[in-house]
This record gives structure tokens, sequence and C-alpha cells, in this order.
């Protein structure tokens, strides 16, 4: 197996909730329950869930932008939360991010040169002038923009051409991972197909790695290699994308993924319940049973009692339920 | 033959911007029946929602309804506001995509949910807060965790949204217009939203018109679908029949497009990843439509004749009795699904 690029052991974080009054003890709620991921280099990772599952916050841990309380983060052997300022400085050219809103993540001040730039700016301070337009003339050709995008302003660009912009940023450094964060969630499907086809030539183009974060299934599919699904902080299930999709072993997983619509379904068949609908919430700390549970259809008594760990299905499939 | 409940014929919706205008949705011809669902799908700036919102008779200022908008055998477009407020509310109810923003954050939902019958059926607040009450158990908010003096702010994406379709059904109207109801929700929310509206509409017969961009909830919603691009409809039909045959290489590539479509071609082990099938190109201008075939541009099957004419919308099939129609002039006519 080749090298690990990535590699998260036990990751915690919590947020202090705002207190009653100034007596009350200071509560907190823990959106990340020692979460341990692993990526190796050239592959891609796709992290899946909903909203409140923790996965942004997964992803802001990773690029060291939120201190995980306990745990610790690896990106090609160096613990990011471990080094100091001029090594960390060094360490980032190796990991870059994409996020989600490409309207949102540009700023509309700054031209397309400017913006490219600035990684390479503030990581790279050496850089001469001539060197760095070589480097924005390369991504630029890289993302399949041409060069004359450089002089102009992001209000100039379609919502895809803009994510292509976001995309030749996290490349200018010539980075080893990419953090891309919903990064086709705001694109049409034929633009979102577009920008999804450019990820994977750059992906064995360049061997990127990516930590790919969506709540979408279907593009997770696409584009990714091994799939972790992340229920309330904890990830459930993880293993090879198409084998978990196919055969989903935990119960909010096979949830998941029956609840995409599909075409050529025909009308969708119901089940109707009187009860009303629960969505379980995240816990202060770590509770005793499986937080699934109180929703899960195969739930048992063992379930309230004690908390799964995850269980192999296959050496490289594991599933974090009593009954995988 | 009774007359169809919603008639568009040759609609067309203008902007106009300083001294040109332009067509922001053209020559649309739509119908439906009570009791109906009919789904229209397309991307962004193909005009679904501006169709949306002229039935509504929600369009920006700047816009103006062409041709024909019947509702109940009432032609519609340029009526005046005050007797559209008659309308709007009481016998068509639209559901917003977004539930963070649709609702007002400064009332109860209790109160939003009863001004729709108060101010249409005149009925006294405490009458209108029962009702609004039943109303908020009939969408799944029930008593005593789901009071009538919540604030949109206390609730999670999905609950918003119940209380939106609470308010749409307030009033019981003839019909229901759901504009991407479920894309700011997570797919099992987005689920129990789907279930919900369907009970709802088998309940109360109301038709409804289905707004989306996803082909997975389109066909598992709908009777009937309109495929719209660069403002017009391009293919329309029973829904199982266009998705077995997508004549329309606009359709065809919409759905080739999708991680659906990309999810039924198998991966072989050892293999480079498949890409998906992108549309080359970016949908045009509305200011600067071509002449022609709008997707004439973008597609991989394109003739001369194509760049000559807009293909008009031809009936290429039917099926018991209703029509399939494509605006190509070369449609496709292998089916992509059993």
């Amino acid at each position: 197996m080749s090298e690990v690029i990535l590699k998260t052991t036990d990751l915690v974080r919590e947020y202090q909730m705002p207190r009653p009054s100034i007596f009350s003890k200071q509560a907190s709620l823990r959106v990340l329950h020692g979460v341990s991921v692993e990526l190796a280099a050239g592959q891609s990772l796709g992290i899946v869930g909903e909203s409140g599952s923790g996965k942004s916050t997964l992803a802001r841990a990773v690029m060291g932008l939120e201190r995980p309380q306990s745990g610790r983060v690896n990106i090609a052997g160096n613990d990011i939360y471990a080094l100091n300022g001029a090594d960390l400085r060094e360490a980032r050219k190796g990991f870059q991010a994409i996020f989600q809103d490409p309207y949102g993540s540009l700023d509309p001040r700054h031209t397309v040169r400017t913006i490219i730039s600035e990684p390479v700016v503030s990581l790279e301070r050496g850089i001469d002038a001539a060197a760095r337009n070589r480097r924005i003339a390369e991504v630029l050709e890289a993302v399949g923009l041409p060069l004359a995008s450089a002089d102009k302003y992001p209000h100039e660009f379609s919502g895809g051409q803009r994510q292509r912009i976001a995309i030749a940023r996290a490349l200018i450094t010539r980075p080893a991972l990419i953090v891309a964060d919903e990064p086709v969630s705001a694109l049409d499907v034929s633009i979102q197909a577009q920008v999804l086809n450019l990820m994977m030539d750059l992906q064995e183009k360049l061997g990127l790695s990516y930590l790919f974060i969506s709540h979408d299934l279907g593009v997770v599919r696409a584009i990714t290699d091994r799939v972790a699904v992340m229920h309330l902080g904890r990830i459930v299930e993880e293993g090879p994308t198409g084998a978990v999709f196919d055969n989903p072993r935990h119960p909010y997983t096979q949830a998941l993924v029956a609840a995409v619509p599909k075409p050529f379904s025909g009308r969708r068949k119901r089940v109707r319940s009187d009860a009303p609908p629960q969505t379980p919430v995240h816990t202060a700390t770590t509770v005793t049973g499986c937080a699934y549970a109180a929703v899960c259809p195969v739930r048992q008594e063992i379930c309230l009692t004690q908390t799964p760990i995850a269980k192999p299905v296959t050496p490289t499939w594991s599933a974090r339920c009593h009954f995988a | 033959m009774t007359r169809p409940l919603l008639q568009l014929a040759g609609m067309s919706v203008e902007l106009s911007a300083g001294p040109s205008r332009v067509d922001i949705v053209s020559d649309v011809d739509l119908e439906l029946n009570r009791g109906e669902r009919l789904g229209i799908v397309g991307e962004s700036g193909s005009g679904k929602s501006m169709t949306a919102l002229a039935v509504m008779g929600l369009l920006p200022e700047r816009m103006r309804v062409r041709g024909e908008l019947s509702f109940d055998g009432r032609n519609l477009a340029g009526l005046p506001e005050a007797e559209y407020c008659r309308y709007r509310g009481r016998r068509v109810a639209m559901i917003f995509q977004e539930p963070m923003t649709a609702l007002n954050p400064v009332k109860s939902i209790g109160a939003q949910i009863a001004e729709g019958r108060r101010l249409h059926l005149g009925e006294t607040r405490a009458d209108a807060e029962t009702k609004a009450r039943a109303l908020l158990d009939r969408v799944g908010l029930p008593a005593p965790r789901f009071d009538l003096d919540l604030y949109p702010h206390q609730l999670s994406g999905g609950q918003r949204q119940r209380v939106m379709i609470a308010m749409a059904i307030a009033c019981e109207p003839d019909l229901l217009i759901a504009d991407e109801p479920t894309t700011a929700l997570d797919v099992t929310v987005q689920a129990q939203i789907l279930d919900l509206l369907d009970d709802l509409i088998e309940d109360t017969g109301t038709a409804l018109l289905l707004i989306t961009h996803d082909l997975g909830v389109v066909s598992e919603m709908t009777d009937r679908i309109a495929v719209m691009y660069a403002g017009r409809i391009i293919e329309t039909g029973r829904t199982d029949d266009v998705f077995a045959r997508m004549a329309h290489p606009y359709a065809r590539g919409l759905f080739a497009a999708s991680p659906h479509g990309a999810a039924l071609a198998r991966r072989q082990a050892g293999e480079a990843r498949p890409r998906l099938n992108a549309i080359p190109g970016i949908v045009p201008d509305p200011f600067a439509r071509p002449p022609y075939c709008s997707f004439a541009e973008r597609c991989s099957f394109a003739e001369p004749d194509c760049r000559r004419a807009i293909p008009p919308l031809d009936l290429i099939n039917t099926d018991g009795n209703v029509q399939h129609r494509a605006a190509c002039f070369h449609p496709r006519a292998r089916m992509v699904a059993p």
C-alpha cells in the first residue's frame, strides 16, 4: 500500500455553549467524537453525512483552522497542531482547500490574478514576480481557463468558472492534499459534471489526494475510492465507496442510501407512519449506547447500554454497529 | 370534458431592461388538471421558476406576461393586483425553496399559518388558530412540542419546511406550486417531506406543480413532466415515457451528466475512474439566445438544419391520451431504459 498522506487520530472537537447565567456551569457540545480517518496518497476519501454530522468541522480541523480538544492530525508525516509558525507555513503548501460557495469564497474586489497568487504570496515569500506569473499561467491552463482571465474580476465568470478559479488557487502551491468541502453543491448538474471531471483529471495528472466532503451520495460515488459515513460526530461506516453504497451494513447508511430519490424507480413507495419523525441531536459528551439507537429500526437492548465499536466487515470495510 | 385547471398557451415572460426587451420564458404551453402532478425540470436560468412566479402573479416589476395564462377558465395575465390577491394563497399556493428566508422571522408560526384563513375566509382569530393547530398536526408537528407561538428560528430546516407546507395548504388551494421544496434539506428529511406532500395531495386532491432540478425527485413524485432549457419546454410527456426515451439531446445529456447516470455504469477494478458525461459549454445568456435551437451549440448531434430555425415542440408518441413531445429536429429514437 502506498504511503498515507492524511491520518487523523481520535479527533475530538467541542464547542462551548452560551451560559444561561454567569453562575451556571459551562456546557459544551461535542461535535466530533474521536474521529479517525486515513487517506492514502493519490486516493480520494469521501465524507458523507447530513447537516450537523460534523463533516465540515472535520474538514476545518484537517485544514488547521480549528484546533481539536484532543487527537492529532497528521499530514504527510507532520502533526500540524504541533508545528510552530514557520514550519506550519511550510507544511501548508502541501494542503489546500476548495470551498462550497463559488460566489462567497472569491473576493469580488480582487482580480483573478491576485486571488490565485495569494497562497504563493503568503506561503512562499521568496518567490519573484516572473516565477509567480509562470505559476499562474500554469494553474490557469491546468483548470482550463484562458490566460486572459487573470486580469478579470470574479463577477465576470459563471459559477462553474469561479469554481475553476477556486481550484486554480488551491493548486498553485503544488499541494499533495486538497480538502474539498461541498465543491460542486452550488452548481447545476451539467456544470457539476464538468468540474468533477476536471478534478478527476487533475488527480490523475498531479497525483493529488482528495478529502471530499459532500452530502450528495451520487457525487461521492463518482469521485471517491473510499467513503466514510458520519453520523453525529462519529464515523459509523467506512469502506470502498461502491461496496458501501451497494450493500450498506450500518442501519444509518442504509437509511441514507434508501432516502435518495432515484430516476426509473417509478412513484415513491411510502412508509406511512403516524409517529412524529425524530431527529437525534448532538450530546454534550459521550453517552453510553449507540447514538443512532433512538431511531434505528433494528434496535435491541444492547444498543442502549453498550457503545458499538467499529467491526470489520472485510479488511478494508468496517461498520460501527453491533449487528453489522 | 371540463376545462383544465391551469392552462398556459403560448405564454412568454418578457423582461424589459432599458430599451431592450427579452423573453425570459418563451412560448410555453402547459395544461394541468385537478389532482394531477406535473413536474418542471431544468437548470438555473431555464425559466422554470419564472414560469411558477408568473402563475402566482409574483413576477418582478420589470417582467410582464404575454399570451394566455388561465386558471379555472379565467385569464390571469395582466389581472390587477387587488384581484390577484383573491387567488394567491386561496386558490393557488406556493411552497418556496428556502424555508429560512420565506418565513417571517418576527411572527409566530401560528399567526403565519392562520393569516391566510383570516384574510381569505374571514375567520376569527380563534377559529383560524384552531385550524392552524390542526394543520400543524397534519404536517407532523404535534402539540405540545410544536406550539403555535414558536418562532421560525426555534425550528430546524425540515420543520420550517413543514410549516411552509401548512401555510400553503391552509386555505385548501386547488393548485399547489412547490419550487424546489426539498433542495435545501438533507436526504432523509427530504424523504419525509416528499412523503408528506404525497399524502396531502392524495387526501385533498389538489393539483401539484413541482419545480425541481433533481431527476430523482421528479421521477418519484409526478405523472407528467416538462423539461425546460433556455426558457422553452424542450420535452414533455408522461414521466415514465420521457425517462425511458429522453428524445431531446439535452434531456439525455442532463441525465447522463448527473451522478445517477454515472452510477449505472459499472467501474472495473484497476481501470481509470470513469468520467461523467458533462455537457460542454454553458447555458446561453437570455439576452443573446440564438434564433435557432438554443441547445445546438452544446449538442453533439447538431446538424446544419439545427442552426436554421427554432424547432417546434413536435409530437413524437402518444401514450394513453398523453402526448410525448420534443422540440428537436432529430429526436433520439433509441430507448435509454426499459
